[in-house]
C-alpha cells in the first residue's frame, strides 16, 4: 500500500502539490484526475522517488521510496514523456531494465512485444508516440515491479491498444498483485480502468473515493411530475446534489441507495420516473458542484 | 475493470510474491541496490561506457594520435634530421637523441600533453552529469532502483577509467614504439610513467571541479560558464590585484610577481604549470639521464601535485555533497541556487570591470591624474553591461537582461570603493617600513650589478634570487631610513609620472632603481622597490653597501670551486677560466685559482669597496668565471676590480693576467667621436665622426671621461654630459683605439691564435673590424672645449642649422 501523507511539494512560488493526503490500497487500479498543473505528474514523480518532498511524506509498502532502491524495485514510472538511449532499440532497453529490475521476464517481454506488433531490433527513435508508450508500458509490466505508475499513459494509445494495455493489468492484477496508478487529465480515459479515483485540483485533493461508492451512492432520476406542488412536496426530503429540467422533465442526481431512491418515487406517484446510470464524468460534476467547483471548466475533454 | 476479486486475498499474494523476489535477489537484509551484486563492477561500467561511447572514443583517439603516433613522428624527424648530417654521427647519437625527443614528448617538459587531460576533464565533468538537465533524464534516471551515492561514483570511476585507460596505454605504447626504434631507456620509462601519474592527478583534479561545476548549474551552457568561472576567478582575482598594485603602488615589486610559478595558487592547472615550470626533464642535453636531474624534476612537480590532489578530494567531496543535495526540479535551471548566481555576479562583474578600468587606463596611456574619468566611467559602464548579461544567462532568456538591475549600482560602488582603495593607498602600502624588532635581516638589490647568475645545477637565476638568498643585512635601523626615504621618492616619481617633462624637478627623476627586501621574523619576506636619492646621505649608503654582508649578497665569494666542481662534473667537455679582463686586453689562467683570487679580493671588497668608491669611481677591469669549448648554459659570475684593490691587482699581476687597468693617453692611438641626431625633416638619422689624433687632445679626453665598460652599479647619470636630448636620439659616442701594438697584442689575446700564426698576420693592415676599442663617456664638468666645439658644428651640419 501506498501511504501519502499531508504531501507538499513548491517549485519556487508554484505549489505544485499542497498538503495530500492519500491511501492507494492493493488490488486496484487508481486513478488520479487532474487538469494541467493540477499536481498529477509532481505526485507521481514523488511517488517513484524523482522528487524529494518539501513536507509529509510517503511510504510505499511502510517504507520511504526517495533514494531507496529496495523500495524502487517495486516502483516502475511510466513518464509522459519517456527517455530512451540514443539508437536505443526495444531489446536495448530490455537489457537495461532486466540489469535494473531482477524480477524482470525478458521471455514475457519478447512475446508481449511481439503481440504488440513492437520490432525488437528497430531503433526507438523511430517510434511514434504511442508506439514508444506501449513500450514503456511493456517494459513497465515486464518488470515485475508492483507499483506501476502511469503518467498519461493512455493518451496516446488508440483503443485497441487501450483494451489490450487494460487486458494485460488486468492479467498481472490477478496473477501478482499488480497496483497500476494512472494519472490523467481525462476522465473518460479512466472509468473503465480505475476503481478507486483521487480527483487533484491546485495542488490539493478534491476527492478521493472508490467508484463504487460513488455509483452506489448516487443516483440520477428523470422524472415528470403532475404538478408543481407534488415536485415540491417529492423533492422536500431528498438530498439532491443536481437539478436540471427541460420543460417538464426534471433530472436529479440524488445521493443515496437506489432502492431508497426508487421507493420514495413510487410513493409519490410522478407521471413517469426512471432511474439511470451515472457515467464517471456525471458523479464528478456532481461531487465538484456540491464543493464550489465547476468540473466542466476544468476537466472534461 | 472491476476491483471486485482484488481487495483482500490478493494483498496477501501480493506481499508473499513481493517478500519472495526480494529474498531471491537477496536485496532484503543489507539494503544495497540488487544490481550492485546482480552486475558487479565491470559491467556497470561497461554499460555507462557504452552510453559515453563517443567521449571515450575521443579520448582514445587523441591519445592515439598524441601518444602513439606523435612518438612516431618524433622519432622520425630526428631520425631524417641525422640521416641529413652524417651516417655515422647518426648511428652513434640516434639512441639518445631519439629518446631525449621523445622525453620532451611525453616526459615532463611535453607542456601540450596536458592539454588533454584538462580538456578531457571538463568534457567528461559536464557529460557525466548532464542528464541532470532535462526532465526527461532526470525522471528516466532518478526513478531507476539505484542509490543516488552509487550512481554518482560509477559516472566519477568511469570518467576516470575513459580518461587513465587509453593514456596509460598511450604511454606504454609510446614507450614500445621507442623500444622498437631503439631510443629506449629505463629512464625515459620512468619519466614517462611519473608525467602520466602528474598528468592523472592534474585530471582528477579538473575533473572534480568540473563536475561541481556541473552539478551546480542546469544546462551544458552554464556548466561551461561555471568552469570558465572556477578555472579564471582566481587569475582575474590575481590579475587585479596585481595590475592594481602595480598601476597604483609606487613601491610595489612587480619584478617579484610571477603569477604562474612563485605564487601559491589554489586551481588545479596553475599547480600543474607550476610543477611543469619548476621541474625539468630527466636528461640533461647531449649528456643522458641524471639522477640528480631526474629527483629535482620529480620534487620540483610534487608539491603542484600534491596540491592538485588536496584540490580533487575537497572538490569531489563537495560534488557528492552538492550532488546528494541537488533537486531534480533543478534541470533546466541555469545555476541551482540564487545565492550562488548572486556571488558569481557579484566578484565577476567587479573584477571584471577594475580590469576594464585599469585596460582603457592604459590603452589610451592616460597620465595619472587624468585617468580618474575615464576609469569611473568604464567600471560603472562594464558593471551594468556585465549584470545585464549575467542575468541574461541566469534566466536563459534574454528578457531578464533587466531583472535585479538594483543590484548593478551597489556592485559599480564596491568597484570605486575598491579601486579608491588602491588609488589613494589607503592601507598604507607604500608608506609601510616595517618595526625593527619584527625584521630578522634586510637585503637590497641593485639590479645594476649583474644581469644572472647559474647555479650549480645549470638554473638561471635573476641578480635579485641571489642576492634574495645571499645578502643578510644587519643593520636594520639604516635600512629602515633608506626605506623611508627612497619609498617617499618612488611616491613622488609615481606622482608626477606623465606630468610634462620640462615642468619636472630633475630632482625627482635623478635616483638608484632598487628592491628592499624584509625578511621578517614571522617567516614572511617583504619587498619593496624604491628609488633612493642620488642626495641620499652617503654616509648612510656607505654604512649599508660597505658592509660585508652586502659584499658578500652581491659577489659569489664562496663555493665557488664547488659550482665549478658541479659543472665541471656536468660538462666533462668545457674548460673552465679565470678570466681577467681591462683595457689592456683578457687573460684567462685555469679556473683553480679562482678560490685562491677569491681570497684576497674579499679582503679588498671588505677594507675598500663602498657606495662612495662605487658612485664615483669606474672599475678598472673585472675577473670573471669564464669557459672555453662549452657550448651548454652561459656562465656569468664576475668581480669588478676598483683602483684601491691593491692585493687583488697584485695577485693577478703575479699570474700575469694584469697588465694594467685604463689605457693611458701615450697607449692611445686615436679617439673616435661620434655625434648622432635626427635630420631635419625628423625622418633621416644622421651621424658625424672626428678622428682625434692629436696627444694633447687625447690626453685631455681621457682626463675628463670615464670608462663605461664595466660600469659601476652606483653610477649617477647625472655626472655624464649631455649633448642634447637623449630621447631625440642626440648623443655623443666616444671610442678609444688602442696603438698598433698593442691592438695586435689584443687580437691574438682575444682570438687565440698561436705566435707564429699572429706573426704571419702582422704582416698585413689590420681592418676596421679587427680593430679593438672602449666606450667612454665625459663627465659633465670636464666637457673639453674641442668636444664641445665639434658636437655644436655637427648638429648645425646636420640638422641643417
Amino acid at each position: 500500500m501506498i501511504e501519502i501523507e499531508h504531501l507538499k511539494k513548491s517549485f519556487g512560488d508554484t505549489k505544485a502539490v499542497n498538503d495530500v493526503t492519500l491511501k492507494i490500497r492493493e488490488g486496484e487500479v487508481f486513478g488520479l484526475v487532474g487538469t494541467n498543473g493540477a499536481g498529477k505528474s509532481t505526485l507521481l514523480r514523488m511517488l517513484t522517488g524523482i522528487l524529494k518532498p518539501d513536507e509529509g511524506q510517503i511510504r510505499i509498502d511502510d517504507r520511504p521510496v526517495y533514494d531507496n532502491p529496495v523500495v524502487k524495485q517495486d516502483v516502475f514510472f511510466i513518464s509522459d514523456d519517456a527517455y530512451f538511449f540514443p539508437n536505443a532499440t526495444p531489446r536495448t532497453m530490455r537489457d537495461y531494465y532486466a540489469s535494473l529490475y531482477p524480477g524482470f521476464d525478458t521471455g514475457r517481454f519478447d512475446k508481449l512485444s511481439e503481440g504488440f506488433h513492437l520490432d525488437p531490433r528497430r531503433r526507438i527513435a523511430e517510434f511514434s508516440k504511442g508506439m514508444k508508450k506501449q513500450l514503456m508500458v511493456l517494459l513497465g509490466v515486464s518488470s515485475d515491479a508492483k507499483y506501476l505508475l502511469c503518467d498519461e499513459t493512455f493518451d496516446g494509445l488508440d483503443p485497441v491498444m487501450r483494451q489490450g494495455v487494460k487486458s494485460i493489468f488486468a492479467q498481472d492484477m490477478t496473477d501478482r498483485g499488480l497496483v497500476p496508478v494512472i494519472a490523467s487529465h481525462n476522465l473518460r480515459e479512466l472509468e473503465d480502468i480505475c476503481d478507486h479515483v483521487g480527483l487533484l485540483h491546485q495542488g490539493g485533493v478534491l476527492l478521493s473515493e472508490d467508484l463504487a461508492d460513488m455509483k452506489l451512492n448516487l443516483q440520477k432520476v428523470q422524472v415528470v411530475f403532475a404538478a408543481e406542488e407534488d415536485r415540491e412536496a417529492a423533492t422536500a426530503d431528498l438530498n439532491i446534489l443536481l437539478s436540471e429540467q427541460r420543460g417538464r422533465l426534471w433530472t436529479y442526481t440524488i445521493r443515496g441507495e437506489r432502492s431508497e431512491v426508487e421507493n420514495h418515487f413510487r410513493n409519490v406517484s410522478p407521471v413517469f420516473f426512471e432511474v439511470l446510470k451515472l457515467s464517471l464524468e456525471e458523479i464528478f460534476i456532481s461531487e465538484t458542484e456540491v464543493v464550489g467547483y465547476d468540473i466542466r471548466k476544468f476537466i472534461l475533454g | 475493470m472491476t476491483s471486485a476479486n482484488s481487495s483482500l486475498d490478493n494483498s496477501v499474494r501480493t506481499e508473499n510474491l513481493t517478500e519472495e523476489k526480494r529474498v531471491s535477489s537477496g536485496a532484503a537484509g543489507d539494503g544495497k541496490p540488487v544490481f550492485a551484486r546482480r552486475n558487479g563492477f565491470f559491467k556497470e561500467q561497461r554499460a555507462i561506457t557504452s552510453r559515453r561511447l563517443p567521449l571515450a572514443a575521443l579520448s582514445i583517439l587523441m591519445y592515439f594520435l598524441y601518444d602513439i603516433f606523435g612518438t612516431v613522428m618524433a622519432i622520425q624527424r630526428e631520425r631524417a634530421v641525422n640521416d641529413m648530417t652524417s651516417i655515422e654521427l647518426a648511428v652513434e647519437t640516434f639512441p639518445m637523441r631519439g629518446a631525449q625527443i621523445v622525453s620532451s614528448w611525453m616526459g615532463m617538459r611535453g607542456g601540450v600533453g596536458l592539454v588533454i587531460p584538462i580538456v578531457g576533464a571538463i568534457l567528461l565533468g559536464i557529460q557525466g552529469f548532464a542528464y541532470l538537465y532535462r526532465s526527461q533524464t532526470v525522471d528516466f534516471y532518478e526513478s531507476r532502483p539505484e542509490k543516488r551515492s552509487t550512481r554518482f561514483w560509477n559516472i566519477v570511476v568511469n570518467s576516470f577509467l575513459i580518461y587513465a585507460i587509453p593514456s596509460l596505454l598511450g604511454v606504454i605504447c609510446s614507450f614500445v614504439l621507442t623500444l622498437l626504434n631503439g631510443c629506449a631507456f629505463g629512464w625515459l620509462f620512468g619519466e614517462m610513467l611519473i608525467t602520466w601519474c602528474y598528468q592523472t592527478i592534474l585530471f582528477l583534479a579538473v575533473y572534480a571541479m568540473s563536475t561541481l561545476a556541473a552539478l551546480l548549474t542546469g544546462t551544458v551552457v552554464t556548466a561551461f560558464l561555471m568552469n570558465c568561472y572556477f578555472f579564471g576567478i582566481e587569475a582575474l582575482l590575481r590579475l587585479t590585484i596585481y595590475f592594481h598594485r602595480s598601476a597604483y603602488y609606487a613601491t610595489y615589486d612587480d619584478a617579484g610577481e610571477d603569477l604562474v610559478v612563485s605564487r601559491f595558487y589554489s586551481l588545479p592547472p596553475y599547480h600543474y604549470l607550476a610543477g611543469l615550470i619548476r621541474s625539468g626533464a630527466f636528461y640533461v642535453q647531449d649528456s643522458g639521464y641524471d639522477w640528480q636531474t631526474a629527483r629535482e624534476a620529480i620534487q620540483a612537480a610534487f608539491p603542484g601535485a600534491l596540491c592538485n590532489l588536496g584540490i580533487f578530494a575537497a572538490a569531489i567531496a563537495g560534488a557528492y555533497l552538492v550532488h546528494r543535495l541537488r533537486k531534480a526540479e533543478f534541470a533546466g535551471k541555469a545555476v541551482t541556487y540564487r545565492g550562488l548566481a548572486t556571488f558569481i555576479k557579484s566578484t565577476a562583474t567587479i573584477l571584471f570591470s577594475l580590469c576594464a578600468g585599469l585596460f582603457i587606463f592604459w590603452i589610451f596611456d592616460t597620465r595619472r591624474g587624468a585617468e580618474l574619468t575615464g576609469v569611473i566611467l568604464t567600471i560603472i559602464v562594464t558593471v551594468f553591461v556585465g549584470c545585464m548579461i549575467l542575468e541574461a544567462i541566469f534566466g536563459m532568456n534574454i528578457r531578464c537582461a533587466l531583472k535585479r538591475l538594483w543590484q548593478a549600482p551597489i556592485l559599480a560602488a564596491a568597484a570605486l570603493i575598491i579601486l579608491f582603495i588602491y588609488r589613494t593607498d589607503a592601507f598604507g602600502y607604500d608608506r609601510w617600513v616595517p618595526a625593527a624588532e619584527d625584521v630578522q635581516t634586510a637585503f637590497l638589490v641593485n639590479p645594476m650589478y649583474r644581469g644572472e647568475y647559474m647555479d650549480e645545477n645549470g638554473g638561471y637565476h635573476d641578480v635579485r634570487d641571489y642576492v634574495k638568498d645571499n645578502m643578510f643585512l644587519k643593520d636594520i635601523e639604516d635600512m629602515r631610513v633608506l626605506a623611508e626615504i627612497s619609498q617617499a621618492q618612488a611616491v613622488k616619481q609615481q606622482n608626477r609620472s606623465g606630468a610634462d617633462v620640462s615642468d619636472a624637478d630633475p630632482e625627482i627623476w635623478n635616483s638608484w632603481y632598487a628592491t628592499i627586501g624584509w625578511r621578517m621574523k614571522n617567516g614572511r619576506t617583504i619587498t619593496r622597490c624604491v628609488q633612493i636619492p642620488y642626495t641620499i646621505d652617503p654616509a648612510l649608503m656607505d654604512r649599508i653597501v660597505g658592509s660585508e654582508e652586502f659584499a658578500v649578497g652581491v659577489y659569489r665569494l664562496e663555493g665557488v670551486d664547488r659550482l665549478v666542481d658541479s659543472w665541471r662534473a656536468r660538462y666533462p667537455a668545457a674548460a673552465f677560466e679565470l678570466v681577467c679582463e681591462s683595457e689592456h686586453g683578457r687573460r684567462a689562467a685555469d679556473s683553480k685559482l679562482l678560490e685562491e683570487f677569491l681570497a684576497v679580493y674579499r679582503q679588498d671588497v671588505t677594507e675598500h669597496y663602498s657606495f662612495s668608491t662605487a658612485s664615483k669611481q669606474s672599475p678598472v677591469g673585472q675577473v670573471s668565471l669564464g669557459t672555453r669549448n662549452f657550448y651548454g648554459p652561459y656562465t656569468e659570475l664576475s668581480w669588478p676590480l676598483y683602483e684601491g684593490y691593491d692585493r687583488s691587482l697584485a695577485f693577478l699581476a703575479e699570474h700575469e693576467l694584469w697588465k694594467g687597468g685604463f689605457l693611458e693617453p701615450e697607449e692611445v692611438d686615436s679617439v673616435n667621436l661620434t655625434y648622432t641626431c635626427w635630420g631635419a625633416d625628423g625622418n633621416d638619422y644622421r651621424e658625424k665622426r672626428e678622428i682625434v689624433t692629436d696627444p694633447a687632445q687625447i690626453r685631455e679626453l681621457l682626463d675628463a671621461s670615464l670608462s663605461t665598460t664595466y660600469q659601476s652599479a652606483w653610477f649617477r647619470t647625472d655626472i655624464f654630459a649631455s649633448f642634447g636630448d637623449d630621447e631625440y636620439g642626440e648623443y655623443l659616442d666616444i671610442e678609444i683605439y688602442p696603438v698598433r701594438d698593442l691592438q695586435w697584442e689584443l687580437l691574438n689575446l682575444a682570438s687565440g691564435y698561436d705566435e707564429e700564426e699572429s706573426f704571419i698576420m702582422e704582416d698585413r693592415e689590420l681592418k676596421d673590424g679587427e680593430l679593438t676599442c672602449y666606450d667612454r663617456q665625459i663627465l659633465s664638468d670636464k666637457v673639453p672645449a674641442f668636444v664641445r666645439d665639434f658636437v655644436d658644428r655637427s648638429h648645425a651640419e646636420l640638422v641643417g642649422e
